[in-house]
């Protein structure tokens, strides 16, 4: 069933025209990405399916019965509600039929009613009927999908009667979130939902959506993600839309054949017109020729010519510099913990690691557990309430906020840098932001009409100005287009000052970290690895974990098995063991063979015969390298014990 | 595609699976294919051209099947004073009032099908989000809400089927056992195709029954030529 159609559809900020001929289609069970650069329109496209925004031209086809849901870049929930009670407030009409029910219950009992044959026989009629239909509208299950999405988004029973407006905003966002998800519309229109999830979420929230039972409409940045759950990508470029079937990786490969192929396209025919055009003009005076001329010139005219192929778009560049070296230790934590002077827990405690230069630091963990917290005592934003940090010499922090409050909404993007660097001029200022994609008239727009993307540009753009020598990031791949995420990493690659970050983007975290650190309440943990190895210890423990509670529970059936195991075990000893034995007689065999060899070539028949020699060295040398191969094959069997 | 097992490839070989058959050889088949070592339930199913969507189009009901379905059901039976009595005479399993209700809320499920009289609903509603999700739930159409309680028992015992369409507009109905004789088989199917031919809403167009196949527990399933039975 098709549950949106947009053709043509057109639409202008004032004499701006941000998307032209759009073509849509979405169908039930379709799991559509809406891809391309930060501002060319992703979210303006969202808000005028969700109803939210006017077009100005094009028709948009809905029909009437498809519900629809969406979750806009920056929704948390606002109410003095608990999280469950905002939760049941989705089922309202269940609930309030259920109330129904057990009032025509307690009616079926009334003496009046049951004299009474026709209503009563009215009565059961109308019980049966709301009995079906509520359990069909999952009368009896809404409870059970409150819980599960609940847990889905790491909300548990304890954490039922938490009244929302006490929750972090992270914690808003997710329950904004997990109230779309029971709502269940035909069509669920997300912006961004990525954005304040932490990595166990996301992975819930995949498996959620990839077995959801309508369409899924996302714009993300999040490559894993989109991988995982699309299988058609409209990419909106030059204001336009193009519709590719598969995942995100898919859709890359297509795009780069498709450019290759019009190039080819494109080529072919300026060579035919070169061609024609020759032609039209060695020969249109020649009274012999004229009418040849004549009718090619009139094919010339007839020609469909293609407009030349645009490639990538322009991407955002930069690098990050230092002013000066730091000095070898850059950071040291002690003991440090943290508790808001109206809190009666602390948030975090026991967390010591250290930073040296150069280190690329992902600080990871689930929402809630104080990462930014953390990063804010570190550039003395906030006041930590036990433990000691020790600063290194020469360090110039450089801080990126994850809520972009250091902007100034009510200047200029030129402005906003400008001020904070009076001694450069306005060509450099320009410069440096058209790097960042903002060229013309752009650098003269206000900061509060910026899209997220385009806030986290002009902050990456503040931060580099700065030349610090230690960067601390909060989130910033944040609102990033992938292209621009891209550049953000090279550029972090390359930097050559010390990196402190946090981010759910496992991806990026993959690429930039050279250790993970795994904050949680109770203190931190280092990883000296990338994500990858992370990821690899944490499953080791945990199967440490298992195999340990394994041990500790000894059952009948258990020690049966262990039997069975011991067997196993026991064959498997003497199969290698004889294995040894039989590696040991072939180096015994080759050493011989060897041995024979050199008698041979020590004979003067045979070391006068220079062809013969050759081939007793060579068969020498064979032997040798047989016989280091089975003693590595032998040496390893003997560390296995 | 998954293996079929050998009993499967060998029940397959029996059946004709283009073939339309008529009623008799198709309960003949099933009870054949029926080589589990249980005794298998012979179930049929109907495609009915109805639109579930449709409040007046929805089949929903119950039946008494002439050799019953082969399973004794155990019920329970809310009603107070002289039906509580006339409950226990009829053969209920178990009658009470609150008590049950309390042992219900406690996680106590040892029966199939409650029967109540529409003066303790009151009551029996307040276990509405126990019983609801487990279709426990007492309902006037498949007769379990009602003041004759021994005509329900009794309906119960004798083999009372429930049918009902459901999103893609089939039925399924048990219609006894595979060690049933064929033509205590046969009548019973006939008495529940019979039915449905009865319920049929006056709104439904076209054709009525579409498709109809019946099959056991394990075995495959066997089509049946709707014109052999629905003249």
């Amino acid at each position: 069933m098709i549950v949106m159609q947009m053709n043509g559809l057109v639409k202008r900020f004032g004499a701006e025209t941000i998307l032209e001929n759009i073509k849509l289609e979405i169908k039930t069970n379709d799991r559509i990405a809406i891809v391309g650069r930060n501002g060319a329109g992703k979210s303006t496209l969202l808000k005028i399916m969700a109803g939210e925004l006017s077009h100005d031209e094009g028709e948009i086809h809905r029909p009437k019965d498809v519900s629809l849901g969406y979750l806009s870049q920056h929704t948390g929930l606002e109410t003095e509600e608990t999280i469950y009670n905002e939760m049941l407030t989705v089922f309202e009409d269940l609930m309030q039929e259920e109330r129904v029910l057990r009032q025509m219950e307690a009616k079926m009992g009334d003496p009046a009613i049951l004299s009474d044959e026709t209503s009563y026989q009215q009565l059961l009629a109308q019980y049966d009927q709301r009995q079906v239909d509520f359990k069909e509208r999952g009368g009896y299950r809404y409870q059970s999908d409150i819980r599960s999405v609940l847990h889905g988004m790491r909300f548990y029973e304890d954490d039922f009667e938490t009244a929302i407006n006490t929750l972090s905003g992270g914690q808003k966002t997710r329950l904004a979130l997990a109230k779309l998800l029971l709502q269940k519309p035909d069509l669920l229109i997300l912006d961004e939902p990525t954005n304040h999830l932490d990595i166990e979420t996301l992975t819930w929230l995949e498996g959620f959506l990839s077995s959801y039972s309508g369409a899924v409409v996302i714009v993300s940045h999040d490559r894993y993600f989109l991988d995982k759950i699309v299988n058609i990508v409209y990419e909106i470029s030059r204001k336009h839309s193009k519709k590719y079937y598969g995942n995100y990786t898919k859709f890359l490969d297509q795009k780069a054949l498709d450019y290759e192929q019009e190039l080819k396209q494109f080529e072919k025919q300026q060579t035919e017109i070169k061609k024609l055009e020759d032609f039209v003009q060695k020969n249109l005076v020649r009274a012999s020729t004229t009418k040849r001329a004549q009718s090619r010139r009139k094919q010339l005219e007839k020609m469909d010519r293609l407009d030349t192929p645009q490639g990538d778009e322009k991407k955002a560049s930069f690098s990050f510099d230092v002013a000066r070296r730091s000095g070898n230790d850059v950071l040291k934590l002690h003991e440090l913990s943290f508790r808001y002077p109206d809190g009666d827990e602390d948030v975090f405690h026991h967390v010591s690691f250290e930073v040296n230069r150069g280190d690329r630091i992902a600080l990871v963990g689930s929402n809630g557990v104080g990462k930014t917290t953390l990063l804010k005592i570190l550039i003395g934003q906030l006041q930590q309430t036990n433990g000691e940090i020790e600063y290194g010499a020469k360090l110039d922090l450089g801080y990126y906020d994850q809520e972009q409050a250091n902007l100034n909404s009510h200047k200029t993007v030129l402005n906003e840098l400008w001020d904070d660097h009076p001694m450069m001029n306005e060509k450099d200022v320009r410069t440096i932001l058209g790097n960042f994609l903002f060229s013309g008239d752009d650098v003269l727009k206000s900061v509060s009409l910026l899209s997220g993307g385009e806030k986290a540009r002009v902050s990456l753009a503040k931060l580099m100005l700065k030349k610090a020598n230690v960067l601390i990031l909060d989130e910033p791949t944040n609102h990033l287009d992938l292209d621009s995420k891209e550049i953000l990493e090279a550029a972090l690659l390359y930097y050559p000052g010390t990196l402190i970050f946090v981010s759910h983007d496992r991806y990026f975290i993959n690429e930039i970290a050279t250790k993970v650190v795994e904050q949680s309440q109770t203190g931190a943990e280092v990883y000296l690895g990338d994500y990858d190895y992370y990821l690899e210890k944490q499953a080791e423990m945990k199967e440490l974990d298992a195999l340990n509670q394994h041990t500790q529970i000894t059952t009948t059936a258990e020690v049966k098995h262990s039997f069975a195991s011991a067997k196993q075990k026991k064959q498997d000893e003497r199969k290698k063991q004889r294995h040894i034995e039989e590696i040991e007689q072939m180096i015994e065999r080759y050493e011989e063979d060897i041995e024979a060899n050199d008698q041979l070539l020590c004979e003067p028949d045979v070391f006068q015969d220079h062809e013969r020699a050759l081939e007793l060295t060579e068969a020498t040398h064979q032997l040798k390298a047989k016989i280091e191969q089975l003693m590595e094959e032998w040496e390893s069997l003997h560390e296995e014990e | 595609m998954a293996k079929k097992s050998k009993k499967q490839q060998e029940a397959l070989k029996l059946i004709d699976r283009t073939k339309m058959y008529d009623v008799e050889e198709a309960l003949k088949l099933v009870k054949e294919n029926a080589t589990a070592k249980f005794d298998e339930t012979v179930e049929a199913a109907f495609r009915l051209g109805v639109d579930p969507k449709k409040a007046d189009q929805q089949i929903r009901g119950a039946m008494v099947l002439p050799h019953g379905t082969g399973k004794t059901q155990t019920v329970l039976v809310f009603a107070k004073g002289d039906k509580a009595k006339e409950a226990e005479a009829a053969g209920a399993d178990y009658v009470g009032e609150a008590d049950l209700i309390n042992k219900i809320n406690q996680g106590w499920f040892d029966f199939d099908v409650i029967v109540a009289t529409p003066d303790m609903m009151a009551e029996v509603g307040k276990l509405g989000r126990v019983l609801g999700p487990k279709g426990l739930m007492p309902n006037p159409k498949t007769g379990t809400v009602t003041f004759d309680v021994e005509k329900a028992i009794q309906e119960i015992k004798a083999g009372k089927v429930e049918y009902r369409v459901d999103r893609q507009s089939n039925v399924h109905v048990p219609i006894g056992k595979a060690s049933f004789d064929l033509d205590k088989l046969v009548e019973n199917f006939n008495a529940l195709s019979g039915t449905l031919m009865k319920v049929k809403p006056q709104s439904s167009k076209g054709i009525y029954m579409k498709n109809v196949a019946v099959t056991s527990t394990m075995g495959p399933g066997v089509k049946i030529d709707p014109s052999s039975f629905s003249k």
